[in-house]
């Protein structure tokens, strides 16, 4: 995964934040997506302007106690949405 | 020649007539529908038609744009039925989301138990009836769009598939079982055999109930968030393309007003227990 690049995601999702965790649904595509508190925050960080390296940094340096699985989480998450096709790498 | 009698199935303002000539077929289909069954006469244009096959008892399963299923009026014959009924019922209807669900009430409390085919819903059904609920359905739960509007079940026997009758046969007699239709596809257990005094229940849920069969697994029940369980709902959604927002504005709403859990299973021991314990956290008992 390039991390230079940015998240970009397919328009048209529909979401629901509640109590700080996020639901997703995708009517064209038929899926549908559950994010946590963390997967929350990462999903509003990837505003389609910052890199996802940009996003790491961001995280690393509010939560430095979590630095050393914030990069994995972040990597993870973002292939996760690509696998459903929700968001795309530009 | 005889001439074609017919039978509507009705379900959220939605109608099925299939057309059929023998008694036979009639009993059949009163097993399979008669809590749906509307007896007056509906306008409504014949959308399958069961007719006599080319062997003794066996019949042909026809419909507009459906491949035709043969085979004698067992388990497996009834399956494709309903597959083919809910399919008409719910094809084109946009007055309310489906989602594929058992349903079962507690003290007039109505439980929900979403889940995809092959996730237990109908044997976590029938193992919440011998625990003492009461059955609604174990297939098809909607919700109108109108919120105030009555939610409805899809009142059909209970339909155990043949992966799950072995651990069903362990929750009733065997008395009960052989008054049911029963062979090597399952069992259809007209729901009147385990609820005598059964009525509906149209109040929203008051808990949604999420099974999950993993062989050999410990019970456990874990709560979820509102957010998970709108996620899990929209996987179980059967008519959601029809719905502007595929229902999800309305799924969300749910998911916040209801608590919701995950039970995971590998047998049926423990649970009723399990369940008792949730009633008296939730307030109920």
């Amino acid at each position: 995964m390039d991390i230079q690049k940015k998240v970009v995601f397919e328009p048209g999702y529909l979401l629901e934040k509640i109590d700080d965790e996020i639901t997703v649904y995708h009517p064209t595509l038929a899926t549908s997506l559950y994010l946590n508190e963390t997967g929350a925050l990462i999903w509003e960080l990837c505003d389609g302007e910052r890199s996802i390296s940009e996003v790491i940094d961001i995280l690393v340096e509010n939560y430095p106690e979590n630095s050393p699985q914030i990069a994995d989480d972040v990597r993870a998450l973002i292939r996760r949405l690509l696998e459903k096709n929700i968001a795309v790498l530009r | 020649m005889k001439s074609p009698s017919h039978y509507t199935v009705t379900f959220a303002g939605q109608h099925v007539t299939i057309e059929y000539e023998s008694g036979e077929v009639y009993e059949f289909l009163s097993l399979l529908f008669s809590d749906l069954h509307e007896e007056a006469a509906i306008e409504s244009e014949t959308l399958l038609w069961i007719s006599a096959g080319e062997a003794e008892d066996e019949y042909v399963l026809s419909g507009v744009g459906g491949n035709p299923f043969g085979g004698c009026l067992d388990v497996r014959f009834a399956a494709v039925v309903f597959d083919a009924v809910i399919y008409n019922l719910l094809n084109d209807n946009s007055q309310g989301i489906a989602f594929h669900a058992g349903a079962v009430a507690h003290e007039g409390k109505v439980i929900l138990l979403p889940g995809e085919s092959g996730f237990g819903k109908s044997s976590m059904t029938a193992c919440l009836l011998a625990a003492g609920c009461s059955y609604l359905t174990d297939e098809l739960y909607f919700i109108p769009l109108d919120d105030s509007a009555p939610r409805l079940s899809f009142t059909r026997p209970l339909c155990i598939k043949s992966g799950s009758a072995e651990a069903v046969r362990e929750l009733f007699s065997e008395d009960l079982l052989a008054a049911a239709l029963g062979d090597q596809y399952g069992y259809i257990i007209p729901h009147r055999l385990l609820n005598p005094e059964f009525k509906k229940i149209s109040a929203p849920p008051s808990l949604i109930l999420i099974p999950k069969y993993t062989a050999d697994s410990p019970l456990s029940i874990e709560k979820l968030s509102p957010a998970q369980i709108s996620t899990l709902l929209m996987t179980c959604d059967v008519n959601g393309r029809n719905l502007e927002d595929h229902g999800f504005r309305q799924v969300v709403r749910m998911a916040r007003a209801t608590p919701a859990y995950r039970i995971t299973y590998g047998s049926f021991h423990g649970v009723a227990e399990a369940m008792n314990t949730l009633y008296k956290e939730l307030g109920w008992i």
